[in-house]
């Protein structure tokens, strides 16, 4: 088996080859086929390796294949090798299996579209780096699939590229990215400075002895990090990153590219042990990120960006997880996050196809009658966010509340971020009851008054135009709600060879199980029953300056704006007009071509033709030469 | 004694040459440089030289100056033609130029060990023994045939090629019309 | 009275000199042909001052032949004065019939 991994991040990359350079001369139907039997194929070949490595005798048992030595200068020696251990493995199986279901549910949703082969030609370069990504042996192969993922992120989010905004967006996405992968660079090389290697292996058997570097080292790759995981500071992409189709927004910016990541901190999980200073710093950020971005998505009206800051959130709770030293806990909340949370983007996908792209969802209500199947599988989606007792989300995140309370090993406990984390799970159960009582409860907003329904026409769609969305689409939903539902029962901590200290575990799941049903039930309880709870709330003094603190998402994108944005931006428009324009065309272009003319004009004069010109040329060398002679020889 | 004919006919030698460089005329340039020419003469006299003193007079007075007076005189320039109007600019800078390179020659010339150590011999002394004889024709005509007979023959190659390119050069170009003296039947008389 | 040979050089330079100002500061070709003659002079004379000098210091051992270096070399250097001179003035009279001037400055076909 381990000569076939290499087949892995191989078959989504042909099938990007295929569907991206022949794809406009097949027919849709060929390039869906492709499209999806390539993840599908490459997840057949991940369960294969999986269930080998499975078999072996010890957890830490792996399947490696080294492809080709990629840099060799001196002693630096990177080469392409893919390895499949029990974490890569799973991530992989996350990875192929969400992403096939999702390029099925592409296949409907997409369709009709101009770019139709060039989707899913994207979507398998995405594959391609995010299984190149997970599978890497050492740190700058990940780094090649991190930057392959960033780029196709890029290609995704602006896929309607005749919108300006979807550009930006795509823009900012790459750009804030950047920002960490300086981090992440910066990181590479202390750790090639410190450990002389980049494998993860070796590196995270000499751990223990770098104690001072590992610090520096860590804060780093946190960095980068924070940056494709949309912590703070670096969130500020995933929002906006909601521009591109709803299956990106699904498989890159909800199951998988942003949860790369974690994925880096699990890898070197020995290496950050060895820095208890950037762990504590990991957990507060997250705890911190996941409490902000369950604040914004109160007041977020497009179904999209609700889903998009509560991304950010459960994120949150996976560095919470990371930074209290539980990396597999962090990855079992990952890989349960990835079910749910593509499920409830597929099926806002699902309600925004029906509507004809309608994504407001002050326009929206009442869907459930005419959305039937789609309002149940979003449901069971919506449950599992909110961590509803039993769920796949209960478990994981009733894990994570439990080490950050308990601690785990060397670290302690913290309570405060365990208050944290708590306060955020009534808030995620809120906003996310919220989300579905304003789409599929009460009664269509969308719908025009009779009387008035010339001018209203405009507004929204007729309910009775709403239908059900193609099977294509449903089918995928329905897999991911089940994996939702029973995810939670596969003990990936566990798994992934941690044992965690069970005392007050079963305090910790009631407690957590209470929280959501009450956050469930004041959201269904506000926005169905009563809502002038809500507007009086809305209307008092802390309630407006919350409401709109919230709205304007902490101005921090406003502070960005104010304090980078600008600021660089003059400095681009300086370096254009005085370096570019004025230092470089004129005074060195055009000045070094006068130049030359003017010593060419000079120059002419000597060979004027007039033999006197010449006879004074030979005797001013004669008296040179005679000179010098006499001269060097002391006169 | 033969030092004072020397220094004197030095001094007069300088002289003229400032004067040839400075005439306008061409012919008095020419004819000053004559003087020059006997000037040196005496002066390879001085240095016991007889056969070339009298070769000087013979071919630069007698050949090279004649050659030139020819072409003065075949030139015929006009009076406005032998108006220089050289820009003063350039006269100071030829000055300026020659002056530089007497001072560095002398400069070269005293600064010598050699040269200065030599100032205690009289070249206008006797000689003794084998070279006593050195400068007579005989010796010369001897040494010109034996020790330097390849620069001999090489420098008549060369008067050769001197006397072809100047015959060359000169052609005039123009067809000669040659008239028809002949009448058309032979034996015919001319009238 | 002695005469000594570095007098003798110091009369050549200045010939040489002369010569070189007249070279450079004269339009008519044939004033700078006739400069040209002097500088020849001044090295004709040097040449054979110097040959006086090593006749007279070392005279002794040099046979006859020997010691006429410097008249043979200065015959030589008459010999091609006299061809340079005729080819020079050759060319100057071909000149002067096409461009009917002879100053030098007008020669200037050779510019650029």
């Amino acid at each position: 088996m381990d000569r076939w991994i290499f087949l892995i991040p191989l078959l989504p990359f042909l099938g990007f080859l295929v569907n991206g350079l022949l794809g406009r001369r097949l027919s849709d139907r060929a390039v869906a086929i492709i499209g999806c039997a390539a993840p599908a194929g490459a997840f057949a070949v991940a369960v294969a390796a999986f269930a080998q490595v499975l078999q072996g005798e010890s957890s830490t048992h792996s399947l490696s294949q080294e492809l080709w030595t990629w840099i060799e200068a001196g002693k630096l020696k990177v080469s392409f090798a893919l390895t499949i251990d029990r974490l890569s493995g799973i991530m992989c199986l996350v990875v192929t299996g969400v992403g096939s279901l999702i390029h099925v549910y592409s296949t409907g949703y997409m369709k009709g579209d101009s770019g139709y082969a060039r989707f899913f030609a994207y979507l398998n370069l995405f594959m391609a780096a995010m299984l190149v990504l997970v599978t890497a042996d050492n740190i700058v192969l990940m780094f090649l699939g991190w930057e392959g993922v960033g780029l196709c992120s890029y290609l995704l989010i602006g896929f309607w590229y005749k919108g300006l905004a979807n550009c930006s967006a795509g823009i900012k996405a790459f750009v804030v990215n950047r920002i960490g992968d300086l981090g992440f660079l910066l990181g590479i090389f202390a750790i090639w400075a410190a450990f002389g290697t980049f494998e993860f292996k070796a590196i995270n058997d000499a751990a223990g002895s770098a104690e001072g570097a590992a610090f520096w080292i860590c804060l780093l790759l946190f960095i980068g990090a924070c940056g494709k995981s949309a912590q703070i500071p670096l969130y500020v992409w995933l929002p906006d990153a909601m521009a591109g189709p709803t299956p990106v927004s699904a498989l890159i910016h909800a199951a998988t590219m942003v949860t790369s990541g974690v994925y880096l901190l699990a890898r070197l999980g020995p290496l950050f042990d060895a820095a208890p200073g950037v762990l504590a710093i990991v957990a507060t950020i997250g705890a911190l990120t996941a409490l902000l971005a369950a604040l914004i998505a109160f007041s977020q009206n497009d179904i999209k960006k609700v889903l998009a800051y509560s991304t950010v959130s459960q994120l949150g709770y996976m560095f919470l997880a990371a930074g209290m030293g539980a990396y597999s806990v962090a990855i079992f909340h990952l890989v349960t996050h990835a079910f749910f949370k593509a499920l409830l983007f597929l099926g806002a996908g699902a309600v925004i196809h029906s509507l004809h792209h309608e994504q407001d969802m002050r326009q929206m209500g009442g869907l459930r009658h005419r959305l039937p199947w789609t309002f149940a599988l979003f449901l069971i989606g919506a449950l599992a966010l909110s961590g509803f007792p039993l769920t796949a989300g209960f478990f994981s995140k009733d894990e994570i509340l439990h080490v950050a309370h308990s601690g785990l090993g060397t670290v302690d406990g913290r309570t405060i971020l365990w208050i944290i984390g708590l306060i955020t799970a009534l808030f995620t159960a809120f906003y996310t009851f919220r989300q579905v009582a304003l789409v599929f409860l009460g009664s269509y907003r969308g719908a025009p008054e009779p009387q008035a329904a010339e001018e209203s026409a405009a507004l929204g769609l007729e309910l009775e135009k709403v239908e059900e969305s193609p099977l294509s689409m449903r089918v995928p939903l329905l897999a991911l709600a089940g994996l939702s539902l029973a995810g939670g029962f596969l003990a990936i901590p566990h798994f992934l060879g941690l044992e965690i200290p069970e005392d007050g575990k079963l305090a910790g799941l009631i407690i957590g199980g209470i929280v959501s049903l009450a956050g469930i039930g004041a959201a269904l309880a506000i926005y169905l029953r009563f809502p002038s709870i809500l507007e009086r709330f809305l209307a008092s003094p802390p309630g407006k300056r919350i409401y709109r603190l919230s709205t304007k998402k902490f101005y921090v994108d406003d502070i960005y704006q104010a304090l980078i944005v600008r600021p660089l931006n003059s400095l681009a428009e300086l370096s254009f007009y005085v370096v570019d324009r004025l230092i470089i065309d004129i005074l060195l272009v055009h000045g070094s071509s006068f130049a030359v003319g003017a010593i060419g004009h000079l120059l002419r004069r000597l060979q004027d033709g007039r033999t006197p010109t010449y006879a004074a040329w030979f005797l001013l060398g004669a008296i040179v030469v005679l000179g010098m002679t006499l001269w060097m020889a002391g006169g | 004694m033969d030092a004072l004919v020397f220094y004197i006919s030095g001094i007069l030698m300088i002289a003229s040459a400032l004067l040839v460089v400075t005439r306008k005329n061409p012919v008095y340039s020419a004819i000053l440089l004559v003087v020059f020419f006997l000037l040196t003469s005496v002066n390879f006299l001085v240095l016991r030289s007889p056969f070339l003193a009298v070769i000087q007079v013979l071919v630069y007075g007698g050949a090279i100056m004649v050659l030139f007076l020819f072409v003065l005189m075949l030139l015929n320039l006009t009076e406005e033609e032998l108006d220089e109007k050289v820009d003063p600019r350039r006269k100071l800078l030829a000055g300026a130029g020659s002056a530089c390179l007497f001072v560095l020659l002398c400069w070269a010339v005293s600064s010598s060990e050699r040269i200065r150590a030599a100032g205690a011999v009289d070249l206008t002394g006797k000689v003794e023994g084998k070279a006593s004889t050195a400068g007579e024709t005989r010796e010369i005509g001897k040494a010109l045939f034996s020790e330097h007979i390849l620069p001999f023959e090489f420098t008549s190659i060369l008067i050769f090629i001197a006397i072809i390119g100047a015959i060359y050069l000169t052609r005039t170009r123009r067809t000669v019309k040659r008239e028809n003296t002949l009448t058309e039947e032979p034996g015919e008389e001319n009238s | 009275m002695s005469l000594s040979l570095d007098l003798c050089l110091y009369l050549c330079t200045a010939i040489f000199s002369i010569g070189v100002y007249g070279v450079l500061s004269r339009q008519n070709i044939i004033v700078i042909l006739m400069s040209l003659e002097l500088m020849l002079n001044g090295v004709n004379l040097a040449i054979i001052s110097f040959g006086r000098y090593f006749i007279t210091v070392e005279g002794a051992e040099l046979s006859g032949v020997g010691a006429s270096t410097s008249q043979v070399f200065v015959i030589i250097v008459l010999a091609i004065a006299a061809a340079e001179a005729a080819v020079g003035l050759a060319i100057l009279l071909a000149v002067y019939r096409r461009w009917r001037s002879t100053r030098v400055s007008d020669m200037r076909l050779l510019k650029g």
